[in-house]
């Protein structure tokens, strides 16, 4: 009889310790979470404070065989309208009457070049070009639907996503969890220049190529993939950036094509430059004021 | 008189039976209070520190490094902007086969113009063939600005 009595007694202690030992968890996830590096000052992202961008999460061990540079066919496409499945941009899609000139040039999707544990970068830079306004004439610096890969989201921005953004994201999404959107080294493009040639980028697998004719001629014997990496150019205000998408070979004897990048926070999210003799020509800094593409920012 | 009522009650198995079953009611009430009460305090918790978190001179520091940014990206934009309106057929450009290239410098804002003639190639027909294709094809107006021909015989 006293068992009986007892039985309700232990169950009742059972249950108190069962809440008791719940709560150390809840804690230790309250302050994981405290860690996160969200700009609190940033009005921008219009992410839900349950849905951080930055979670933490086991590394993968990178990925060291990268896969062979995906060149083009020598040539340049044209057409008409474009789906965004398409392994094509069509750039006509950047101008308000949208796509509609069939002799004006495709842009081939990049594939390969830098490697991450969760995809490519190039493919990630894709994803969020596919989520920047299309169609609309005016600037390409918000997004929506964000993107989510790699427990990392981009959350959605109504305005202020400005070209760093776009590398940081992509190279979060493909797996490289060094850069931050709540780090001004890394927000501001002419400190994101300095951290890639920093000893601390090094030592996370991250490599800077200065610009060199030879660097694009690398490029298209397949012996220095450049597809992935962010563009940095030089204007007189700062440094702009973009990824590096694809370059596209109309000869390879005279080194001459079409080099195209992805950005955001500008009038056009793809940007086309001329080749010739392997050098990056109609930039801005070529042409103008200022001294073009400084150099490439890549990852083993 | 009391305790002899207790002890008798006990001896029932009914009501051993009941008391236990009111038990189990009661933790599973106050399981499901506590659970309610705790959902809220975890968002609070999460959100106040992600308010609190970075330091104020940080946030400013971000602040200032965003518009700076912005200020490049707005520079770089303008160059797009002016670059569509004055030349928006720079899209259809390079102008190229195995015995030509051409393209538009947008610095010099002349056509440049690289010819890769063969011997038996007539150079003459090549810049005609050229200068249709940019007027008539490309539809360009080409005739507004200069062409700087390089012939370079293969």
């Amino acid at each position: 009889m006293k068992r009986i009595i007892l039985l309700p007694i232990i169950l009742c202690l059972l249950v108190i310790n069962h809440k008791v030992n719940a709560q150390v968890p809840t804690s230790d996830k309250s302050i994981k979470l405290g860690t996160f590096d969200i700009p609190s000052g940033t009005p921008i992202p219009t992410i839900p404070p349950e849905q951080p961008t930055n979670i933490p999460q086991a590394t993968n061990p990178p990925i060291n065989n990268p896969p062979p540079i995906n060149v083009p066919p020598i040539g340049l496409i044209t057409g008409g309208p474009v789906n965004p499945s398409d392994p094509v941009y069509c750039i006509d899609d950047e101008d308000p009457d949208s796509c509609d000139d069939n002799t004006a040039f495709h842009v081939p999707k990049g594939t390969g070049g830098v490697p991450g544990s969760c995809g490519t970068v190039v493919e990630q830079g894709h994803k969020i070009v596919n989520s920047l306004p299309h169609f609309d004439k005016g600037i390409r610096d918000s997004v929506n639907p964000s993107i989510t890969n790699c427990n990392y989201s981009t959350g959605t921005y109504s305005s202020g996503y400005i070209s760093t953004f776009l590398v940081i994201d992509a190279y979060n999404l493909a797996g490289h969890k060094e850069l931050s959107k709540s780090n001004p080294s890394h927000v501001r493009g002419s400190d994101l220049l300095a951290w890639w040639n920093s000893p601390e980028a090094a030592a996370a697998g991250y490599t800077y190529i200065p610009y060199s004719a030879s660097a694009i001629q690398n490029h298209a014997a397949g012996t220095q993939n450049l597809t992935g990496c962010t563009v940095f150019l030089n204007l007189s205000s700062g440094v702009h950036v973009g990824i590096f998408n694809v370059l596209e070979v109309t000869s390879s004897a005279n080194g001459q094509g079409v080099l195209s990048i992805l950005q955001s926070g500008v009038r056009f999210y793809i940007d086309r430059f001329l080749v010739d003799n392997w050098n990056i020509l109609n930039t801005p800094q070529h042409q103008t004021q200022l001294s073009s593409v400084s150099g490439f920012g890549c990852h083993i | 008189m009391n305790n002899i009522n207790i002890k008798d009650l006990l001896k029932k198995k009914w009501v051993i039976t009941l008391v236990v079953f009111v038990l189990i009611i009661l933790m599973v009430l106050y399981i499901r209070l506590s659970n309610k009460e705790k959902t809220p305090s975890i968002n609070q918790t999460v959100y106040n520190q992600i308010n609190i978190s970075p330091p104020i001179s940080q946030s400013v520091e971000l602040q200032k490094a965003i518009e700076d940014q912005k200020k490049v990206d707005a520079e770089y934009s303008n160059w797009q902007e002016d670059i569509n309106t004055n030349y928006p057929w720079l899209k259809k450009l390079p102008l190229y086969s195995d015995k030509y290239f051409v393209y538009f410098d947008i610095n010099k804002k002349i056509f440049i113009s690289k010819l890769y003639p063969k011997v038996t190639d007539n150079v003459n027909d090549m810049k005609t063939e050229i200068v249709r294709q940019l007027k008539v094809e490309k539809e360009i107006p080409v005739e507004s600005f200069k062409i700087q021909w390089s012939i370079i015989p293969r």
